[in-house]
């Protein structure tokens, strides 16, 4: 049954199509870059030879911490937060806050990497956190990461654009709904085969179909991270505290208790970690000790979430004492529906409240949704074949297409290849930048679409199976020897994966293609009514 | 690990109801030259309530994160399942 009549169903067509046509294109590179940060992780571990993969919260760090407190000014005392990157890199990071000019007020003070195996002092950077340089280490991921979430343009402008295609991806989710007149009936329909356009129809509705309640749940909550800290914020500041964004934070996360600055030393860290993790029964994922050495010293540590739950939770321990203070919510003092809410918003989009088997299954969601977005555009362009203009557009889909894929192959290359000597930040960026233009040549000079899909499907086969190889070869990654006489179970599924994904590009690059299955069994191919 | 389990059970069972509801669809069916009603009746009603019971039954029992995972899960199997390209039958035959 229908849900709006033939003048509604266009107007809803226009929109899901030109909505879609506009920036369409953005938006798949966004949900494939998310599609692959969802294991950032991961690729961190792997990227980085994987060397700290133990949780630095759940080994004795209270005597290394100590001694670093000493090495600081006593003013970047005021807040110490103590977290691990992807990479394993552990960071301890003493600050204080102070107003940056053009800014506003910014955390600056004393940041300590750590190696995650012995503790020491691997690099000191001091100065406004914003400034701080990446770890090498973790270059790769994080490259990845910020052009899921920014598409590495300036602050607040790429959250803008991001926020903007969440709404997008929404508005098409919501159309599409709407459009589809036998939503639930044709969820098992079969492609049909009597006609390219029919099929690749088909194949659109049914993976739109499928995938459509969490096409609304990463839609929804990618553009709610993207707005909520960029616009959402100043708005609620400016509406309820008349600009006063400090004002607005303290309400919101509660007003501090009374100041009180007479020294006392810090309580057994290590004591209070074990006692968290007894209480909340996951390992700790991020500490932060505010008014370090005084009496009114708190600790805050963040849990992960416990086995079954989807949310994590923070837990205040009096840091002079050691006595357990409570929970405290994600969002503002109290508990609230307001907090509850939040606290799944993470977790939704992440897909990381189950380990890997979550995380697996939110790849497959958002690679299903990059699946949507580029068949609707060859539907939209192959309709309108015609004309010049959409058969630019029609060959800018595979160009883009596969060139986001083969540009993040360009950025793992770039990244090993300068790890042990230049810089990774920059390779890992000039790499992407490599490969995707090294695909926008290939789809200029191939004329025949065939082809060039072939070429691209081998390129990045071959791009997948050698990585695993210049993982070790060139940036001087664990090999598999060493790995098996590690706890390397991770980068050597990391591997695996490489090898199967690699392995089925080169398949398809070398497979029948689908117009081919078409022409050449059209004819005797059943034929099915369009609605 | 007790999550993983209810997981992969309640996984099982709703793959399997909608593997039988994709062999009932009557468009698919006719797609696959076969006949829209097998040998014995179809209860796709009775399908559709026994793969979506774990969405009922995982909340219930308190594991939030394995009806999560589920309800991501059948979404991409049930995709998969009825992405299968039909066999021509006049062709395979011959």
């Amino acid at each position: 049954m229908s849900l709006a009549n033939k003048a509604q169903s266009k107007r809803l067509l226009a929109v899901h199509g030109w909505s879609a046509v506009a920036l369409g294109l953005f938006l798949y590179v966004v949900v494939l870059t998310g599609s692959v940060a969802v294991l950032a992780h991961e690729i961190g571990q792997w990227s980085g030879g994987g060397k700290g993969h133990a949780n630095v919260l759940d080994r004795p760090i209270h005597d290394r911490l100590t001694e670093l407190a000493e090495d600081v000014d006593p003013a970047y005392r005021e807040e110490l937060s103590v977290y691990q990157n992807a990479a394993g890199s552990v960071f301890a990071f003493f600050h204080g806050h102070e107003k940056k000019e053009g800014a506003g007020l910014q955390d600056k003070g004393v940041r300590f990497v750590l190696d995650p195996e012995t503790l020491a002092v691997v690099q000191r950077d001091e100065g406004f956190r914003s400034d701080m340089p990446i770890d090498r280490q973790s270059a790769l991921d994080r490259f990845i990461v910020g052009l899921h979430v920014r598409l590495h343009a300036p602050n607040p402008w790429g959250l803008f654009a991001t926020g903007v295609l969440g709404f997008v991806m929404l508005a098409a989710a919501i159309s599409g709904i709407i459009l589809h007149k036998h939503l639930l009936k044709d969820l098992f329909v079969a492609p049909r085969i009597s006609s390219l356009l029919l099929n690749r129809r088909d194949r659109h509705i049914l993976a739109g179909s499928w995938s459509l309640p969490f096409s609304f749940i990463l839609a929804f909550t990618g553009a709610f991270f993207s707005f909520a800290g960029s616009v959402g914020l100043p708005i609620v500041a400016m509406s309820a505290f008349g600009g006063d964004q400090e004002k607005m934070v303290e309400f919101v996360l509660g007003t501090p208790e009374t100041a009180d600055e007479r020294p006392s030393p810090v309580a057994n860290l290590d004591a209070i970690l074990s006692e968290s993790r007894a209480r909340v029964g996951s390992s700790p994922t991020f500490m932060t000790v505010s008014h370090w050495g005084r009496a009114d010293a708190k600790l805050t540590v963040f849990h992960g979430p416990a086995e079954g739950d989807i949310e994590g939770s923070n837990h205040v321990f009096n840091a002079a004492t050691g006595a357990y203070e409570g929970g405290k919510p994600l969002l503002g003092a109290k508990p609230s529906l307001g907090n509850a809410v939040f606290a799944w918003v993470g977790p939704l989009h992440f897909g990381n409240f189950a380990g890997l088997m979550s995380k697996a299954i939110w790849v497959a969601l958002g690679l299903a949704t990059c699946y949507v977005t580029l068949t609707g555009l060859q539907l939209w362009t192959q309709r309108r074949n015609e004309s010049a203009t959409w058969r630019a557009l029609s060959r800018a889909i595979p160009i883009v297409g596969y060139g986001a894929p083969i540009g993040l192959l360009g950025a793992s290359v770039g990244f090993f290849a300068s790890f042990r000597g230049a810089d990774p930040t920059d390779w890992t960026a000039a790499g992407f930048l490599i490969g995707s233009a090294l695909s926008i040549v290939a789809g200029l000079a191939v004329k025949d679409r065939e082809t060039l899909s072939r070429l691209y499907q081998g390129a990045t086969g071959f791009g997948l199976l050698a990585l695993p190889f210049l993982r070790t070869l060139l940036s001087g990654g664990p090999g598999w020897t060493e790995l098996l006489n590690t706890d390397g179970a991770l980068i050597m599924a990391m591997d695996l994966l490489m090898v199967f994904a690699g392995l089925a590009a080169v398949s398809m690059a070398s497979g029948v293609r689908l117009e081919k299955l078409a022409a050449g069994r059209g004819s005797k191919a059943v034929v099915q009514p369009a609605e | 690990m007790t999550s993983l389990l209810y997981f992969l059970a309640a996984l099982a069972v709703s793959a399997a109801a909608l593997w039988y509801l994709q062999r009932i669809d009557p468009k698919r069916a006719r797609v696959f030259n076969r006949g829209a009603q097998g040998e014995t009746p179809s209860r796709p009603r009775l399908a559709w309530g026994v793969g979506l019971a774990p969405g009922l039954i995982l909340p219930a029992l308190g594991e939030l994160s394995a009806f999560l995972t589920w309800l991501g899960a059948i979404t991409v199997v049930g995709w998969l399942i009825a992405l299968k390209r039909p066999r021509d039958r006049s062709s395979s035959s011959a």
